[in-house]
């Protein structure tokens, strides 16, 4: 044999050897984790093979976004220099709010899902849900009485947009904003498009346990997504092959007030004033991840029927229903999507 | 072929082998948990290797034992929602305890799983 021929059979075998060792070490995703934005732990992953450096390049950028909109939408804080929902909160009844254009755009995107969700997802239940916040921090049970005067100013159209001159008013005192249903899902889709606008595919957005898939992975497969089980938080209740979409869950585990052996959850129905009692949780899967942070909320408050019709008039949603007792419904594309 | 091309192939593929078995062995074998605070990475434990740890200059303490891990003792405030040590014990990949105010997580890594992501 030649001595060239030697060569290249040895480099051959060299580098299958490689391959099959490298392998492992290659399909590690890049991982970050972060902890300062919406009041909850997020991870950015990415399976796109990208070096160290530009993996960290791209966070700072995701980073830079998220603490944006966070600032924008902390009604509990204000900030140097900005004007944010805290800002506007603080003049209802009174003056008008200059705001940047961002936070216009995002409040005329919430009032249209309003209407979208026919109500069920509103940005003025401030009044109501504050006394809720207030209750959680408290191990307390909000006073009845208060949660009924409060229901009062929570119409969608005492928030008035100036959109000419960048400006918004909440028109009663005792009104306010709170956008907890759609802000974390708004700031990740805004996250994602940065994303693909510079053709970034493969990565996915953990937000607090919100999940925005941005395209599909290197080898064009999708990721084995686990839908937690409500009532044993340790199982799945679902486990899907998705990609490029957002899968979001409103469940009555993950933030309440124990009292008497009963728990209040966080998300408020809004013909109550009380926690929704309609399901455990309910998982909506689209694209849009403020749509899907939306949706999520007001299927939550919603009976199955309605939520079902209200699904099937959006178009390109799937969602998944776990009742109190187990029971699990489904919409029809949920089917194609099972791993099993 | 020589005797010398032989031991030449047997040498290259040795080292390779070699080369392939470091990186083996410095890869994480078995369940660990990895805590982080703000973030950033500041311990990893044996989740096969029973014990008690304590995590961020004390604020949280974490047990584990029988292969599973969870907070025993944490001096967070009592938030909506499960304090980090009622959050239950966790096993398998992917799964975390989130103490908020500390900005503390604890995730189970290094074993095997059948999902990628978990929606939460």
């Amino acid at each position: 044999m030649k001595k060239a021929t030697i060569i290249i059979s040895v480099f051959c075998i060299i580098c299958l050897l490689f391959s099959f060792g490298g392998c492992e070490i290659k399909s590690m995703p890049h991982e970050k984790t972060l902890s300062n934005y919406f009041d909850t732990v997020s991870t950015i992953y990415s399976y796109a093979g990208d070096t160290e450096a530009k993996f960290s390049e791209n966070c700072r950028e995701i980073e830079t976004i998220l603490a944006n909109y966070h600032k924008l939408f902390d009604i509990y804080k204000e900030y140097d220099g900005i004007n944010n929902l805290c800002t506007v909160n603080k003049n209802a009844g009174c003056e008008w709010t200059a705001v940047d254009r961002e936070l216009i755009d995002f409040l005329l995107y919430a009032k249209g899902l309003y209407y979208t969700t026919k109500g069920e997802m509103n940005i003025m239940m401030g009044s109501v849900l504050s006394l809720w916040h207030t209750a959680r921090e408290n191990n307390a049970l909000p006073d009845e009485a208060s949660l009924v005067t409060a229901s009062e100013f929570t119409s969608i159209d005492l928030l008035e947009i100036d959109e000419e001159n960048n400006r918004v008013r909440i028109a009663h005192p005792e009104a306010s904003v709170d956008v907890g249903a759609v802000g974390k899902g708004y700031a990740t889709e805004k996250a994602a498009q940065y994303l693909k606008n510079k053709g970034i595919n493969a990565y996915v957005l953990d937000i607090g346990g919100n999940i925005r898939i941005v395209g599909n992975k290197p080898d064009g497969s999708g990721w084995i997504t686990g839908i937690k089980d409500p009532h044993d938080t340790s199982k799945f209740a679902e486990k899907l092959i998705v990609a490029n979409t957002s899968c979001v869950t409103s469940g009555d585990y993950e933030r309440y007030v124990e009292k008497d052996g009963v728990r209040y959850h966080h998300i408020i129905d809004k013909d109550t004033l009380y926690p929704a009692a309609h399901f455990s949780s309910v998982t909506v899967i689209c694209e849009d991840s403020g749509l899907a942070d939306a949706l999520s909320t007001a299927l939550f408050c919603m009976s199955l029927d309605e939520g079902q019709a209200l699904i099937d008039s959006l178009g390109k949603v799937e969602a998944i229903w776990v009742t109190k007792s187990g029971e699990k419904h489904a919409t029809d594309g949920i089917d194609e999507m099972r791993a099993e | 072929m020589k005797k010398r091309d032989f031991i030449f192939i047997g040498t290259l593929l040795a080292v390779a082998l070699i080369i392939l078995a470091i990186l083996a062995f410095t890869q994480e074998d078995g369940a660990y948990v990895i805590v982080r605070v703000d973030g950033k990475e500041t311990a990893r434990y044996n989740l096969l290797k029973d014990g008690e740890y304590i995590l961020n200059n004390g604020t949280n303490i974490l047990k584990i034992e029988n292969g599973e891990a969870w907070m025993i003792n944490a001096n967070c405030p009592q938030i909506s929602g499960k304090k980090c040590t009622a959050q239950g014990k966790i096993s398998k990949e992917r799964q975390t305890i989130t103490c908020l105010p500390n900005k503390l997580t604890v995730t189970v890594h290094g074993k095997d799983s059948d999902v990628d992501i978990i929606v939460d």
